[in-house]
């Protein structure tokens, strides 16, 4: 890579021990395709953990993962000069906008990779697409849900008791070292992110169909 | 050197922090807690776990480890005592006990069987913890040479036991196994998701048949349902055998065989991504293999049951290793295990071992005692249980049916649970109508998904090695440690071919009529041929080529098959039926006692399990055993008693009926 440009990255062909490309991992399947790179993903591991050792195993050359297990799982590898961090896919911003991670101030996110890149566009379908999976990818992706039909005293309960959590002098101690740092939100500011990670705009949504359908022979119904 | 001046000082701080009477007793109570929740057939681990989770948090981090390693050490030492005494698999990791063991009981010598398994399992556990302590320093280059070409060739390493149990027709067992190979197959495919033999329209198919399903259907049901025709014992003689001391001194004569089948269960525990359910099958399949005397297999051999239950205590120790050094779980209860672990403070990672060695061992402690309580205890009781053997079967049938059920309905907490359970069941008792091996069949179903998914996977990455370049490609597949397990796989098939006709996994079989057995081939056939046209219709190659290829080389077999049923005479073993023999003689009829099953399923289905099961249990036991009103409703409350305050502690649900879409009831209604 070149400063920030990936075009660099374009003849390397990289191997990737994938899920399958209807889970999160279309999030970085459609991210290192807008720039440009050849990323054959290997369908069919069970979870993270298993691409993890696929890459440490030297039978994948590229991965990513979740904030909490690169923390714990890939800093000592990148220590070792085993692993090189590339990019995050960035957080959100109170405007919904794609920020910086505030967990890896250091490692630049995705947009700004795209924006160095020539053959990556922050706007238009692909970009609209990739935005939208990656909310309801990461930023809403744990949410604690009670069955449909719970008593407002529960779900009232259950707010509290979070919000107890997250005002505990230790709680940003705590979380840090296994979740990053992030807010953590409840009531209004949980329905508000899970409206974004739920609804995806028909344009994106098309996108997505067709590319997957082209590019990997999945059709959706 | 240095390996022992590392981990001898830190051993020795851990046994110190361990050797408190607080964090004892909370290993006994974890200890305790794992004996009584895995004496239930289908909870295990992830049950016992949740049930403690809930506490972790702010509790001092070894009192913590203590309690949930003695939990987890012990699973697969008290689930022994379903597979020996009722031919249950009590986990997935003893299904292959059941072979020998359920034979033994049946002979009467039900406590020298469990005795000399509970010595095997606290054999196996103390080697597992033993080789945990040096491992954990060292192991991460050897965990690491396990790549997919390696894990593909342990799963053939695997399904080459087919060759070994596959019973008097060999090419019946080979069937058998790819009927086992495409039933797991059915639902979604791991790589691109296509679905087979399924539709969106049963979501319960969309993820396959679950292997506590499956190993029920196959091997206890069946099991229970020529017993209820029976109407005896299970103990044949009434009587309980030799007691324990002898089943000690069994173990003792095959201590090798022990120490062998140990090793076997901490390696494959060691590789993560294989899970623990084929460890019991390898280690059954080398004991067999490298026996001298073979006659007595599968009907009640001793080695038998000490070979898999060595191997499965000593897989907890091994399956620890990945879980600790890399933080990745092997299984369901370890994924909860690390997350008890994080509650405590502690991140699985090489910064753990580094930074916290003492700790890290207390964890191989708690191991090693907690196997030493826990077989200690089994020992004790398993005069006493082994008792239930005596027990005339018709009064314990109702109970099992009930366990059963409830066992089933753990692994996806849905009706279609118990619809799978009756319809693999049914199956199950064909395949041992007409001795099509069983375990054969068992052994496809566990490794279809990894044979399917590591063969894919490993040819991909192949495919891109070779295009950087043939020495590349060739280091990758054919590296000293894949030579190697193909080596040992091509010496078992040869030996598994060379002597399968000694061995008789589920006994001598009558031969009689043709007809039946011919029409079950035919059926077996026939979905087969269904499942071949629908995976032909799949339009990823990814998901296409696996069952395409094992459906069509198993219509193969079944073809010859059927050309050798047209020549053969019908006193060839070919036409091997039960009914013509033993079970045809018993008392009651097939359809009538699996009918009592099927009455407990619709039963759910419309009032819910728990009324359904008042119903049952009433009914059974004046109808079909012909008990006294007083007797029927004592055993009615002690059964239903025993499941709702079991089920109330772990907080389970039971299946809802129809009636519960109308109406709200209180658990253990709903």
């Amino acid at each position: 890579m070149d400063g920030l440009d990936a075009s660099g990255l374009a003849d390397t062909d990289f191997i990737w021990g994938s899920q399958g490309a209807t889970r999160l991992d279309l999030v970085p399947l459609l991210a290192w395709e807008m720039l440009g790179m050849s990323v054959e993903p290997v369908f069919g591991i069970k979870g993270r953990g298993d691409g993890r050792l696929m890459f440490e195993r030297g039978e994948a050359n590229i991965d990513y993962q979740t904030s909490a297990a690169y923390l714990k799982g890939v800093v000592p590898l990148v220590e070792q000069g085993d692993a090189v961090p590339m990019m995050t896919w960035g957080a959100l911003d109170g405007d919904g906008n794609v920020v910086r991670d505030p967990t890896f101030p250091d490692v630049p996110s995705f947009k700004e990779v795209c924006e160095a890149t020539p053959a990556c566009e922050t706007s238009g379908e692909a970009w609209d697409a990739w935005k939208a999976f990656m909310i309801a990818g990461f930023p809403a992706q744990k949410m604690v849900f009670l069955p449909n039909g719970a008593p407002q005293e529960a779900i009232d309960t259950y707010t509290v008791a979070f919000d107890a959590v997250l005002a505990r002098e230790d709680f940003a101690e705590l979380s840090e070292a296994t979740l990053g740092i992030y807010p953590q939100m409840t009531g209004e500011a949980a329905r508000k992110t899970l409206t974004l990670g739920t609804v995806v705009n028909d344009d994106a949504k098309a996108f997505v169909q067709n590319w997957l359908k082209e590019r990997y022979g999945v059709e959706l119904n | 050197m240095e390996l022992l001046s590392t981990a001898l000082p830190a051993l020795g701080d851990a046994f110190g922090l361990i050797l408190h009477p607080q964090q004892l007793a909370f290993l006994v109570l974890g200890v305790l807690l794992g004996l009584s929740v895995g004496v239930f057939p289908g909870l295990g681990g992830i049950a016992g776990l949740s049930l403690v989770l809930p506490f972790m948090f702010g509790m001092e981090p070894v009192s913590g480890l203590a309690l949930m390693v003695g939990l987890i050490a012990v699973i697969p030492t008290s689930d022994t005592f379903a597979s020996v005494l009722m031919g249950i698999p009590g986990s997935s990791a003893s299904q292959a006990t059941v072979l020998d063991g359920f034979p033994l009981a049946k002979k009467g010598e039900a406590a020298r069987a469990l005795s000399a398994a509970f010595v095997s399992s606290l054999f196996g556990g103390l080697l597992g913890a033993s080789v945990l302590t040096f491992f954990i320093l060292i192991a991460r280059p050897l965990v690491l040479a396990f790549g997919l070409p390696e894990m593909l060739m342990i799963t053939l390493l695997g399904l080459s036991m087919v060759a070994i149990l596959a019973g008097r027709i060999p090419l019946k067992g080979v069937a058998a196994a790819g009927l086992g190979l495409m039933v797991g197959t059915i639902g979604e495919a791991g790589a691109g998701g296509s679905l087979r033999m399924a539709t969106y329209d049963i979501p319960y198919l969309i993820d396959g048949l679950s292997l506590v399903v499956v190993g029920l259907g196959i091997f206890a049901v069946p099991e229970i349902v020529a017993l209820l025709r029976r109407d005896q014992a299970i103990s044949r003689s009434g009587a309980l055998g030799s007691g324990w001391v002898h089943g000690i001194r069994h173990w003792l004569a095959n201590i090798f065989l022990s120490i062998r089948c140990s090793i076997i269960g901490v390696i494959v525990g060691v590789i993560p991504g294989l899970g623990g359910s084929v460890v019991d099958w390898i280690a059954y399949g080398h004991t067999v293999q490298s026996a001298k005397d073979k006659t007595a297999f599968g009907s009640g051999d001793i080695r038998g049951v000490i070979g898999p239950e060595s191997s499965n205590n000593a897989k907890e120790g091994g399956g620890l290793v990945p879980t600790l050094i890399f933080g990745i779980p092997g299984s369901g209860s370890m994924a909860i295990f690390l997350g008890g672990l994080g509650l405590v403070g502690y991140d699985a990672g090489p910064q753990m071992i580094r930074n916290d060695l003492d700790v890290t061992y207390t964890i191989v402690w708690s191991l090693a005692l907690a196997n030493v309580v826990g077989a200690g205890l089994c020992i004790l009781l398993s005069g006493p249980i082994a008792r239930l053997t005596t027990i005339r079967f018709t009064l314990l049938a109702p109970f099992l049916f009930m366990m059963i059920s409830f066992a089933a309905f753990q692994s996806r907490q849905s009706l279609g649970d118990l619809v799978a359970l009756v319809c693999v069941g049914a199956l199950g008792i064909f395949l041992r109508r007409f001795d099509w091996s069983r375990p054969a069949f068992l052994i496809g179903f566990v490794l279809s998904y990894q044979a399917e998914n590591f063969t894919n996977m490993a040819n991909q990455v192949a495919g891109a090695k070779f295009r950087k370049g043939m020495e590349q490609g060739l280091d990758y597949v054919a590296s000293p440690l894949v030579l190697g397990i193909l080596a040992l796989t091509i010496v078992s098939v040869i030996l598994g071919v060379r002597q399968s006709k000694q061995i008789l996994p589920e006994g001598d079989v009558a031969t009689g009529r043709k007809r039946a057995p011919v029409v079950f081939l035919l059926l077996v056939t026939a979905y087969l041929v269904v499942a071949w046209a629908d995976a032909m219709s799949i339009g990823l190659t990814s998901d296409k080529v696996f069952p395409v290829t094992i459906s069509f080389v198993t219509i193969l077999c079944c073809l010859v098959l059927l050309f050798r049923m047209m020549r053969a005479p019908d006193s060839d073993a070919i036409f091997a039926d039960r009914e013509t023999g033993e079970d045809g003689d018993a008392p009651h009829g097939l359809w009538a006692s699996l009918a009592w099953l099927l009455f407990l399923l619709g039963l759910s289905a419309l009032v819910g399990f728990i009324l359904a099961l008042v119903v049952f249990f009433i009914a059974f036991l004046r109808v079909r055993a012909g008990v006294s009103w007083t007797r029927t409703l004592l055993l009615t409350a002690a059964g239903l008693g025993f499941l709702c305050s079991m089920a109330g502690i772990l907080h389970r649900d039971f299946p809802p009926g129809l009636l519960q879409e109308f109406v709200r009831l209180p658990w253990p209604f709903t």
